[in-house]
């Protein structure tokens, strides 16, 4: 992008060298990983405690992931280039919603709560959720003066 | 990409949604119910409803020819009721303090939905004292009580009554106790003395521990409801659970009867015979026409499939580990009630003033559904017996207790009093309530049921 008048960069919201978002972003992506160990865990022993363990981290990581959404949503008002943060934006809605889903499936009395339907999702969360880790680790690298 | 994805996402609740199983109320009553496959919705049906009482002159609705009043109003959570012989009528009630512990998000916000449909206080007014035994008498029998009386005070969440060799025997939650009783007390003053233990604990989840005594009063009968809806606490947190044990009121052995009962209620012999029946509460969470109630005379050592199985060997995807050793022998239950009616009561027609198509048969409290948006329950219902065996479909008896989507009252504990009348403990109404028969007894009994209207 070229203007004739380099504005001065946008800052993330946060204390000048602590910015919030990055350091809401892993809580989210960290959950639900734990959320598919703890599934396959489920599936190799069917002990409960392993689908309670699976509920808690995916209820941690929709609130986690809430507030960082918040954040991300001020960030993408504020930002010059917006374009750059759409990816990272988008997948990690993606996954946001998937564990909504996946939740209510947790919620089952058995089984059913992780065998096959539960599993599948925390999978593609999963996926997702680092997806969207390297769209910003790219959205950082291209776009210095928005994600500084 | 990304896109379709949410967009299908999106499309997902729906599909999960409207089940579409609609089917005929009918086909679930007696001994062959309609089971369709296990549903599990993305979220469950939830059909709870406001709880408002009865105001003054309200009253459930009775079959023409019969008349309904109550025994005792402004009671506590009434929920199970005992006639004597000599006319006194014992009135259980009772409320479980304190809430289970929380395993999973799901919890406190069923919990929520359950307090909800139970509520009988206004938010901030501190509820009214409970767990008790309240006496009321009517000596002269005119349905009109002149005397009530807290018999026994300060129990532990109790449920079961009965009365043998000079005790009362009351079922709290977590133990059966004994306490000297004359029929004609109205007030007990000795301490009681525990029996035995009963499985309690800090989950404590189908707490309603019912009580009968064998026909020639050698043996107590308690029931024990499950911990959990189909094992999700663990297999540790069911031991001696979802079962029916035996007792010697002597000495307190205990012994398991028969297993496999997911919350077995209204223990009551057979009139004239050995044989025990219960109502019991099924499964929930697979959908709003699964797992059907049911009412079924219990053989000794029997087991009945819960949680591996329900209705004989209908396996249950939820439990894991299975035990296809046990799913092979469960026993498939005598008449079913239909989904989720919360069958809590059972007693059978031992009296002389009803027409005699009632003779023998049984009423069963149905305290009502949560998880059918479409409600079922919140009636006592009228199944005829003939030989000992339960015969054609429900009839609706009393009803009204759900009105214009609100709850005035939801039935409990049901039993005959000695002059042939129905008493049912309504815990939401706060009322013991007594259905009479009016009418001619030989001319008006089928006209009777030809009128019952459905709920």
């Amino acid at each position: 992008m070229v203007r004739s008048v380099a504005p001065a960069p946008v800052r993330l919201l946060g204390p000048a060298s602590h910015p919030l978002y990055p350091a809401l972003l892993p809580i989210p992506i960290l959950c639900f990983i734990g959320a598919l160990i703890t599934d396959l865990a489920y599936r190799a022993s069917a002990e409960m405690m392993w689908l309670d363990f699976s509920s808690w981290l995916l209820l941690a990581g929709l609130v986690a992931g809430g507030v960082a959404g918040v954040v991300l949503i001020i960030e993408l008002a504020r930002a010059r280039d917006r374009r750059a943060l759409l990816p990272h934006f988008l997948t990690l809605l993606a996954a946001w919603v998937v564990e909504v889903f996946n939740s209510f499936i947790h919620a089952r009395d058995g089984w059913t709560a992780v065998v096959p339907t539960g599993l599948t999702l925390s999978v593609i969360a999963t996926l997702l959720g680092l997806l969207a880790g390297w769209f910003w680790q790219s959205a950082h690298g291209r776009s210095g003066e928005i994600v500084r | 990409m990304t896109r379709s994805l949410i967009a299908t996402l999106c499309i997902l609740p729906l599909a999960a949604c409207g089940s579409g199983q609609t089917i005929d109320p009918n086909s679930q009553y007696g001994a062959n119910p309609l089971l369709p496959a296990p549903h599990e919705q993305l979220i469950a049906d939830v059909g709870v409803f406001e709880t408002v009482g009865w105001q003054s002159g309200e009253t459930p609705t009775v079959p023409t020819g019969f008349r309904i009043a109550a025994v005792a109003e402004g009671l506590s959570n009434p929920r199970n009721v005992l006639a004597l012989p000599n006319g006194d009528v014992l009135i259980v009630e009772t409320r479980h303090e304190g809430g289970e512990p929380v395993q999973r998000p799901k919890d406190p916000i069923r919990d929520w939905i359950m307090a909800r449909a139970h509520s009988q206080t206004k938010s901030g007014q501190a509820p009214m004292a409970s767990n008790r035994i309240t006496l009321v008498r009517d000596a002269n029998g005119d349905g009109r009580s002149e005397i009530r009386s807290v018999l026994v005070d300060h129990l532990n969440a109790p449920f079961g009554i009965a009365v043998l060799d000079g005790f009362l025997f009351v079922a709290n939650t977590d133990a059966i106790v004994r306490y000297p009783f004359a029929p004609g007390q109205t007030r007990i003053t000795e301490p009681g003395v525990k029996l035995v233990d009963l499985p309690a604990g800090s989950i404590n989840h189908h707490w309603t521990k019912s009580l009968t005594a064998s026909p020639d009063g050698s043996r107590l009968f308690v029931s024990v409801g499950s911990n959990s809806n189909a094992m999700e606490r663990g297999a540790d947190a069911e031991r001696d659970r979802a079962a029916i044990l035996e007792v010697d009121p002597r000495t307190g052995l205990l012994k398991t009867f028969a297993t496999g009962l997911r919350n077995p209620n209204g223990l009551t012999f057979y009139p004239g015979s050995n044989t025990l029946w219960t109502v019991v509460n099924e499964r929930d969470e697979l959908g709003p026409n699964l797992v059907p109630d049911y009412m079924t005379s219990v053989r000794p050592g029997g087991f009945y499939g819960w949680p591996y199985s329900y209705y004989g060997q209908h396996v249950d995807p939820r439990v894991k580990p299975q035990r296809p050793d046990l799913v092979a022998r469960a026993i498939r239950p005598d008449y079913a009630l239909s989904s989720h009616v919360a069958a809590l009561g059972l007693t059978f027609y031992t009296g002389a003033s009803f027409p005699d198509r009632f003779n023998g048969g049984a009423f069963v409290g149905e305290h009502g559904s949560w998880n059918r948006t479409d409600p079922h329950g919140y009636k006592v219902a009228f199944i005829g017996f003939r030989g000992g065996r339960p015969t054609g479909i429900p009839q609706d008896f009393v009803t009204g207790f759900l009105k214009d989507g609100k709850a005035h009252g939801r039935p409990v504990g049901v039993t005959i009093d000695r002059t042939g009348a129905l008493l049912i403990a309504d815990d939401v109404g706060n009322t013991v309530w007594r259905v009479s028969y009016a009418g001619d007894r030989t001319a008006s009994g089928s006209a009777a049921a030809s009128r019952v209207r459905p709920l």
